[in-house]
């Protein structure tokens, strides 16, 4: 553990900012560039235990680090302890923690009896928070993800919690959504609150992280009042502005130069993964329309640099005002 | 309300349903699981020596997961081929995966305006990619190392003017 996260948490001073776990899209190159712009604890994508722990090919692709890659949570997606263990034995010594996803709605992987299938499958979830903290204790931080089973009072919501912690789960993330909330309905920040003080009555010392519609600074402030949590998670905000917690309401041109000179040193990022985030970074920057069309059609990572340089004052790392404009910096006027 | 009830949503749809593993005893991770036409799916466990083989290459071969600190490709003096050679892991170009680290050097030099360079090794690496027995299904990484050629020639005669 090169950092924490508990340490990070229990700081009553501060509200923790964590970037929430986002298939495919919170890998090293966009933590390493939150982590630039204020954000404390990043998660990885899901990494699939059972692929993981079976096959190098996949190893290589799901998860890389770095030096910078500062109090990092690899979020696993699993059904069994035999793969969980064996998961955290690889993995663990690299990363500051290991979340379990409790979650992911996604279809496919709730058939698998993974993601927020796991939330009604309590018995095998405390199992495995068991087995993990009986065999590491406090030297592995062990996070759960969770949804709400309903919205309002989740009373079983509350009761899984409690047992978690029970366990010794390190802290618990709730996304305050259940299983089949469209991200468009707003999150239940009174569910979150409910579960929190009603876990609280037994354990007063149990950490929590709220998850759902933290898009701004205000957002979190809001959140963490309502809640009562120590951290707050973003995913889908923080995707599109990622100096969100660093109190920008829209993202500053900076993250655009900075994520272009990140993803070239890494190297590996595929290209429609970068694309992307650019798309979500100029859409936030309320970017014109046709420059945004023009993106969508580029088929390389070359042909997206010499697109930047067209079409604005692109800095290099190294030049002269590199990562320091706030507004997109047009070479011609070309606001429709 | 059975227990296989509660995990249906209100409106019984077949997609809604929560399905709960069915582990075996045996300590290898094996599961039963339900597909989406209902039928039951086994998915294999690992037994513990291919686990400890999988562990040893981890450890031994990976050096655990990959490390990408920002300049790691100046220690290969920016030359794809040279860090090919020298990879253990990255060194079978028939995996998409690892033709995606290799042309990232090239991405990067393209990124530094280091056009020179930039040309050398996008040829070099574009007559390894021809003698790879999947050059067939390669048409877009084709595409963008010509893409890459013509615009650092364009680059450089501009510059020479």
């Amino acid at each position: 553990m090169k950092v924490d996260p508990l340490t990070l948490l229990q700081d009553n001073n501060d509200i923790t900012t964590v970037l929430g776990p986002m298939v495919r899209y919170s890998k090293l190159s966009f933590r390493e560039l939150c982590k630039f712009y204020n954000t404390e604890i990043t998660y990885t994508p899901m990494i699939l235990a059972r692929e993981y722990v079976r096959n190098s090919n996949a190893r290589i692709s799901d998860l890389s680090i770095n030096s910078e890659d500062g109090c990092t949570i690899a979020q696993v997606g699993v059904n069994n302890v035999t793969d969980l263990m064996r998961f955290i034995e690889m993995v663990g010594p690299y990363v500051d923690g290991i979340g379990i996803n409790c979650g992911c709605p996604i279809r496919e992987q709730v058939r698998e009896g993974i993601g927020c299938a796991m939330i009604y499958n309590e018995d095998l979830l405390i199992d495995m928070v068991k087995a993990v903290k009986d065999k590491y204790g406090s030297t592995l931080r062990l996070e759960t993800k969770i949804r709400i089973h309903e919205n309002g009072k989740p009373e079983r919501t509350v009761k899984l919690c409690k047992n978690l912690c029970k366990v010794g789960v390190d802290w618990i993330t709730i996304h305050g959504r259940t299983r089949t909330t469209r991200s468009s309905e707003p999150v239940d920040l009174k569910a979150i609150k409910f579960i929190v003080e009603q876990v609280r009555t037994e354990y007063p010392d149990s950490i929590f992280v709220a998850n759902g519609d933290c898009f701004n600074d205000e957002d979190m402030q809001k959140i963490a009042k309502i809640t009562g949590v120590q951290g707050v998670m973003s995913a889908r905000g923080i995707l599109s502005n990622p100096a969100l917690f660093d109190g920008y309401k829209t993202c500053p041109w900076k993250c655009v130069e900075r994520f272009m000179y990140i993803v070239t040193e890494h190297g590996a990022l595929p290209f429609a993964l970068i694309q992307h985030h650019l798309y979500c970074m100029f859409e936030n920057m309320k970017s014109n329309k046709l420059l945004l069309k023009e993106l969508m059609e580029l088929k390389h990572l070359p042909s997206l640099i010499d697109w930047l340089d067209q079409n604005f004052s692109f800095k290099r790392h190294g030049e002269e005002g590199f990562a320091q404009a706030v507004e997109i910096p047009y070479r011609a006027i070309q606001q429709t | 309300m059975s227990e296989s009830e509660q995990f249906k949503k209100h409106n019984g749809t077949k997609d809604q349903v929560i399905t709960k593993p069915i582990q075996s005893n045996d300590g290898t991770g094996e599961v039963v699981v339900k597909k989406s036409t209902g039928k039951l799916k086994v998915r294999k466990g690992q037994t513990e020596e291919q686990y400890q083989e999988q562990l040893a290459h981890f450890n031994d071969v990976e050096k655990g997961p990959v490390v990408t600190d920002i300049n790691w490709m100046d220690q290969y003096d920016n030359d794809p081929l040279k860090f090919q050679s020298e990879s253990v892991l990255f060194n079978d170009l028939t995996v998409k995966h690892n033709r995606l680290v290799l042309t990232g050097f090239i991405h990067r030099l393209y990124y530094q305006k280091n056009y020179q360079d930039c040309y050398k090794f996008a040829s070099m690496v574009k007559d390894k990619y021809t003698s790879l027995s999947c050059h067939k299904k390669m048409k877009k990484e084709f595409e963008e190392l010509d893409y890459i050629l013509t615009n650092c020639s364009r680059h450089l005669s501009n510059d020479s003017v």
